[in-house]
């Protein structure tokens, strides 16, 4: 489930990111996408948009944090954890 | 150069993709309303509530340029009964006739105002190393302008620095569809000072100064107890610049007559757009502008006419001058 989940967030990157120029493979899974040139605060806002709509959970404030969100991988914990609740 | 046929989106902007068609992939994913449209309303109508009964001296901040938009904002948040503390940033460029505006609407809606100027003379430091050098990625370039990003940065610190002192819940801005992608969104310490910082480091290496001295610093332990959103009330219905300029009209707001195409305040956005498209290629506007198209509040010509709007007129000149700019 964790793998099905990264690879829409990656998807979500590639595709959707106004920003992101580059192959699929170079999207980076451990760094936060704000740091990577990838997303900037708006643009995490948009995913988290996306993730809320796709998962259908609520991302709360507190869950706004770099220690959860930080990353793709982070993010997909999160999201995984919430959908098993 | 190639532009989508629907929203005018230049092929050159950043991660485009453009169909056989000749239609961006903007235009084929379009929906009319901003991701979480209906819950972002609820929870608006919460914080409406909730601030209302607080008893504090002010319900919000209300970031307030003097520009149409904003001023219109400001009127809606008053006719939804809140009290407003209104927040202006003069960047040193403010348009004669929107200093005005802004004494004329804050007289007429009887809501407190708060101006400030911060440091010009670093200030200006900033504007010219932004406006000379490749500094910002594209997650920046794509949205707005360097000198735009340079204030909007200090004014949404500013105004969270002013809703923590306050109290306050909601920072309200008058950003419309393009310019922000969601209605209401929390803010965070830790995305939002990954960005600050990310600013700040590239402006530190070309300027006399620190930029952590230049900034508002906010606390991120005091920032993290409490939850602040961000607010963006123009989202929430059909952009219409004929309903909005009637409604301020009402407040007795004019036009700066020496602004350009896309600002209602400010003398420097006209040398931001040119300098911007002299750096990067495309008008800071256009993603702003063509996602007014899609909404169909823009008309494909109003669209092209604003985004062909990058020539230097006389007082922009003068500007160029002032910040030590080549023009």
């Amino acid at each position: 489930m964790l793998d099905k989940i990264r690879e829409t967030l990656i998807d979500y990157v590639h595709k959707e990111s106004i920003v992101f120029i580059g192959d699929r493979e170079e999207i980076p899974l451990d760094i936060s996408l704000i740091e990577a040139g990838l997303l900037d605060s708006y643009g995490i806002i948009e995913l988290v948009a996306f993730i809320e709509d796709t998962w259908n959970i609520t991302i709360e404030a507190n869950d706004f944090t770099k220690e959860k969100m930080g990353s793709i991988n982070l993010m997909a914990k999160l999201i995984r954890d919430k959908t098993e609740k | 150069m190639n532009h989508c046929r629907q929203c005018l989106m230049p092929e050159n902007f950043p991660n485009l993709r453009m169909d056989h068609e000749g239609i961006c992939h903007l235009c084929r994913k379009h929906s009319d309303r901003p991701a979480g449209f209906e819950k972002d309303l609820l929870l608006y109508d919460e914080l409406i509530e909730t601030s209302r009964k607080g008893g504090r001296k002010y319900d919000c901040i209300v970031c307030y340029s003097g520009g149409k938009d904003s001023t219109y904002t400001l009127i809606q948040v008053v006719e939804k009964g809140l009290r407003p503390l209104a927040f202006t940033f003069d960047n040193g460029f403010l348009a004669e006739q929107a200093k005005r505006n802004i004494a004329g609407v804050i007289s007429a809606l009887g809501v407190d105002h708060l101006l400030f100027t911060p440091n010009l003379k670093q200030l200006y430091e900033i504007f010219h190393v932004v406006l000379t050098r490749r500094l910002f990625d594209a997650s920046v370039t794509a949205r707005l302008s360097p000198v735009c990003y340079v204030c909007i940065t200090y004014i949404n610190w500013m105004a969270l620095e002013l809703a923590m002192e306050k109290n306050c819940s909601m920072v309200v801005s008058g950003f419309t569809h393009g310019q922000v992608p969601k209605a209401v969104f929390p803010n965070n310490p830790d995305l939002l000072g990954q960005t600050f910082q990310k600013m700040k480091t590239l402006i530190a290496d070309h300027v006399g100064f620190d930029p952590d001295l230049f900034y508002p610093v906010i606390d991120r332990e005091t920032f993290a107890q409490k939850t602040i959103y961000n607010i963006n009330p123009l989202l929430f219905e059909e952009y219409n610049p004929e309903r909005i300029l009637a409604k301020i009209a009402e407040v007795h707001w004019d036009k700066p007559p020496d602004t350009d195409a896309c600002s209602s305040n400010c003398l420097l956005n006209r040398v931001g757009n040119y300098c911007h498209y002299r750096l990067y290629g495309f008008h800071p506007y256009q993603y702003e502008i063509s996602s007014q198209i899609r909404k169909g509040s823009l008309t494909l010509e109003e669209g092209r006419r604003m985004i062909e709007d990058i020539s230097l007129d006389p007082a922009a000149r003068r500007i160029l001058s002032t910040l030590k700019v080549d023009g």
